[in-house]
């Protein structure tokens, strides 16, 4: 396990160096200045110089890029140029706020997506599993941000059952922790059910799947021979069973995952890192951009490595294969 | 009488919920993009100005009719009165006693000066600060609420040159603080004001709380709280729409038709003063030479032939646009509605390309000594009208065989372009100001040769310099208008643009919000005026804070 932990250290530093490298030069290779206003006055001019190299920009890319390397090998992230305080400070406050849209969603998307491609795959073939199958290709042949345009119209323009922006109540103070939690839950409502829907129409159809080639297999002929009830057989031995490759999947899920919570971040204002980083690209806040999708590529590897530390841990062969 | 008094228990009750309901008072402002910093000299971005401007007074506040000749249509501020001495030379502006500043020390005329000499200081890096350190000379302070402007010269607009481009700053709190560091400064993030609003909180890229001042010396706003929900703008619709807002300033022609369906939610238009244009670039892209095509005003002016600029305005932005008629807009004083405009004549516009050599070869495009009659625009993709409009002038141009080539990128992508001159055409969008005087470098020759997006396109026009010039220096209404009115006839004649629209500003409220008149400069110079009449559909709740998180 520790062998495995380690080469998965040494891949996870490897992309990041990769990613971070890419977006660095993908960053400054977009048209536009950081700096750069339509206000064009000979003291904007002399500001915006002076605030380039306030941040390093005018020296060459080749200095700026091991500086840029250097300084995020020892954590420090740099300045944000359109916030004016560190970055560090800024992933403090938006990954957190990510992490309460994508917990939720990715607990609910998975249970329910087990549970539906668990029940199709046991009844496969019928019109109930033929209707449900429409249902989730139909959901994932739409685009995330569709839903969510279409989820935000609906429940919070046209019936008023929930907010469309926003993580709280704009300027609020919440007299007890309840309050608090009932005023978040009302605002995470749509985007987590957004999230959640395209998260379970996925497993959904991977579940399914695996459970049909599961419930073809020799283990179950012999534990129906034994007098076991299908809904032992499905909840003992076929679930088991499917574990291990519902865990891969969701390790291929993640980066999916991560890309689709930034679009729901930004439909409905959630103040994440989504958010985030597409106010942070527009205003060519560098050191933002690069930090943001650092952080975004090791989370992806983080999260393939735990997925496939669980479905190594699930196996009924227990490999782990680095 | 048991019956009536559980009507009257019944309507005490109701009453007294309502009373409860509005008693919070916060108005919930969504806007697209955050500010940068909250000194009003520093400020680069609107959203900036509009924090800024709701903390700090001017010295004197332009009237409705946005008249900024003499000082007839101010009203006062910070200012309770001015007196001009004799030659016009210099102003006493006499301070209002009761003002004083967020953190009770009194406003002095030593702020004035202490303002002044900032907004001088190019260190400071201020915002907007040639046009005044053309016109003001010195600072004098006389007793400690006696401030005295004097002016290099006489001219129409040197009172609002200083009431409304100088805004006076705490000299005990920010005299310490080196010019060139005021935008690093914890002030510039808590900043300390004398206006109607007191600062609150301020979560980056998130909201801006504003808290009504209880001891403003004009009278305490009616709302309690201005809380801005910085988002992106189509969050900012959908927030007004669902009731998460009670104010965005600018919807589309969609969305009002999503507001006509939203029974909480009223529109309103303003005529504002911005106009779009298609600008050309005289110089070629290296600047060396005369552009190939729009170095030459007969194929301008055959371009403009070219373009039904009513329809086109009509198509794009229906009702919420008008054509525009020059380098002014119909909001400014000196706005003419007479000037002689080159006509939609497509015939017309074929002929000149013909009589200057511009002949059709292949597919229907023109040429000229080997050289095609093509060209690119460029255009932000954040603006859709403005990409609309590059679809159409693409195929207005076609019809008279020119070739267009559309450039979308963003906002940081047009500035790119635009900043440098390096472009053939751009699809831009101007905001001028009650003041005609910023025309002078947004189109004259005063701004060539430098790097920036005043006089983008590199247009010289000798009556346009000496009419505007003159305009500028005159002393009359009447003699301002003349002036500008040859100069606006000659940017027309002269076509260093395609003049395409003027948009109104189309801001969204709920029912809730009374907002009166919106003003057409500033939008929300209004807002100490607003107030609210019912509880918010999503309450804000109560005393101002920051929100926790769970």
């Amino acid at each position: 396990m520790l062998r495995f932990a380690a080469a998965r250290a040494r891949q996870t530093a490897i992309v990041a160096i990769i990613v971070t490298s890419l977006a660095f030069f993908l960053v400054h290779a977009a048209p536009g200045d950081p700096f750069s206003t339509i206000d064009t006055s000979v003291e904007s001019a002399a500001a915006r110089a002076e605030m380039r190299v306030r941040y390093g920009l005018d020296r060459p890319l080749y200095q700026q890029y091991p500086a840029m390397l250097m300084n995020f090998a020892r954590g420090e992230f740099g300045t944000s140029f359109s916030q004016s305080r560190p970055v560090s400070a800024v992933l403090a406050e938006v990954i957190p706020d990510t992490l309460l849209l994508m917990l939720p969603a990715l607990t609910f998307g998975v249970l329910l997506g087990v549970a539906l491609g668990t029940w199709q795959g046991a009844r496969a073939g019928s019109s109930a599993d033929r209707g449900w199958s429409t249902v989730t290709l139909g959901v994932l042949s739409v685009p995330e941000f569709l839903i969510a345009l279409i989820a935000a119209t609906l429940f919070a323009v046209r019936l008023g059952w929930f907010p469309a922006t926003g993580m709280l109540r704009i300027g609020a103070t919440h007299s007890s922790f309840a309050d608090l939690l009932g005023d978040y839950l009302h605002h995470a409502a749509l985007p987590v059910a957004t999230l959640t829907l395209t998260i379970a129409c996925a497993v959904a159809r991977f579940q399914r799947t695996a459970v049909i080639g599961a419930l073809s297999e020799e283990f179950v002929r012999t534990a129906r021979a034994k007098g076991a009830t299908d809904r032992r057989i499905i909840m003992t031995h076929v679930l088991r069973r499917t574990a291990a490759s519902l865990c891969a999947i969701l390790g291929l899920l993640f980066p999916a995952l991560i890309g689709g919570a930034a679009i729901v971040e930004d439909v409905f204002a959630w103040p994440g890192a989504g958010h985030t980083l597409v106010a942070a690209v527009s205003s060519r806040d560098y050191p933002l951009v690069i930090a943001l999708v650092t952080v975004g590529s090791i989370a992806v590897c983080v999260g393939s490595a735990l997925a496939d530390a669980a479905a190594a841990w699930v196996s009924p062969s227990g490999a782990v294969d680095a | 009488m048991q019956a009536a008094r559980r009507w009257w228990m019944a309507t005490a009750v109701l009453g007294a919920m309502a009373c409860g309901a509005v008693a919070d008072k916060t108005a919930v402002i969504a806007i697209g993009a955050d500010g940068d910093a909250l000194i009003p000299l520093l400020w680069t971005q609107t959203q900036a100005r509009t924090y800024t401007e709701l903390m700090f007074d001017k010295l004197a506040e332009i009237g409705a009719g946005q008249n900024t000749l003499g000082d007839a249509g101010y009203q006062p501020r910070l200012a309770s009165s001015w007196t001009w001495s004799k030659d016009s030379l210099s102003i006493a502006f006499h301070l209002d006693p009761r003002a004083h500043w967020h953190d009770g020390r009194a406003v002095t005329a030593r702020d004035v000066r202490f303002a002044f000499q900032l907004y001088s200081d190019p260190k400071t890096g201020a915002s907007g600060r040639r046009d005044f350190a053309m016109a003001v000379d010195s600072v004098s302070v006389g007793d400690s609420l006696t401030a005295t402007v004097w002016f290099k010269r006489r001219t129409p607009e040197q009172f609002h040159s200083v009431a409304y481009s100088m805004i006076p700053l705490p000299e005990h709190l920010l005299g310490m603080v080196p010019h060139d560091s005021m935008r690093s400064s914890a002030f510039a993030t808590h900043p300390v004001g004398n206006g109607p609003f007191k600062f609150g909180a301020w979560e980056k890229s998130r909201s801006l709380e504003l808290v009504a001042n209880e001891a403003y010396h004009r009278g305490r706003p009616k709302l309690n709280r201005v809380v801005f929900t910085i988002g992106n703008a189509q969050a900012a619709v959908r927030a007004v729409l669902a009731g998460d807002a009670d104010f965005y300033e600018r919807f589309t022609l969609e969305d009002m038709t999503e507001a006509a369906r939203t029974p909480d939610v009223k529109v309103m238009t303003v005529p504002i003063y911005v106009y779009g244009v298609l600008e050309f670039n005289m110089r070629s892209l290296d600047g060396k030479a005369a552009h190939p095509l729009f170095g030459d005003a007969g194929v301008r002016r055959a371009l403009t032939m070219a373009v039904d600029r009513p329809s086109l305005a009509k198509n794009v932005l229906d009702s919420l646009a008008r054509p525009a008629l020059g380098p002014f807009t119909r909001t400014q004083w000196t706005s003419d509605t007479t000037l002689r405009q080159i006509p939609f004549d497509t015939l017309a516009a074929n002929t000149l390309l013909d009589s200057l050599g511009w002949k059709r070869g292949g597919g229907g495009m023109r040429a000229k000594a080997g050289r095609a009659l093509a060209f690119s625009i460029v255009v932000s993709s954040s603006s859709r009208p403005l990409a609309r409009y590059s679809e159409l002038l693409q195929q207005s141009f076609a019809r008279v065989g020119a070739k267009v080539t559309v450039d979308l990128g963003d906002q940081k992508a047009l500035i790119d372009h635009v900043v440098p001159h390096t472009f053939d055409a751009a699809l831009l969008t101007w905001t001028a100001s009650p003041s005609p005087s910023g025309a002078r470098e947004l189109w004259g020759s005063v701004s060539l040769a430098k790097q920036g997006a005043q006089n983008a396109g590199n247009w010289s026009n000798q009556t346009w310099d000496t009419q505007v010039d003159s305009a500028l220096a005159a002393l009359s209404a009447t003699e301002v208008r003349a002036h500008f009115r040859k100069a606006y006839q000659a940017a027309v004649d002269d076509a260093p643009a395609i003049w395409l629209y003027e948009p109104l500003l189309v801001p969204a409220m709920s029912t809730r919000l009374l907002t009166g008149p919106i003003p057409s400069d500033a939008w929300w110079q209004s807002i100490p005026s607003w107030d609210v009449i019912s509880a918010p559909k999503r309450p804000a709740g109560g005393a101002p804070s920051s929100a926790k998180k769970p």
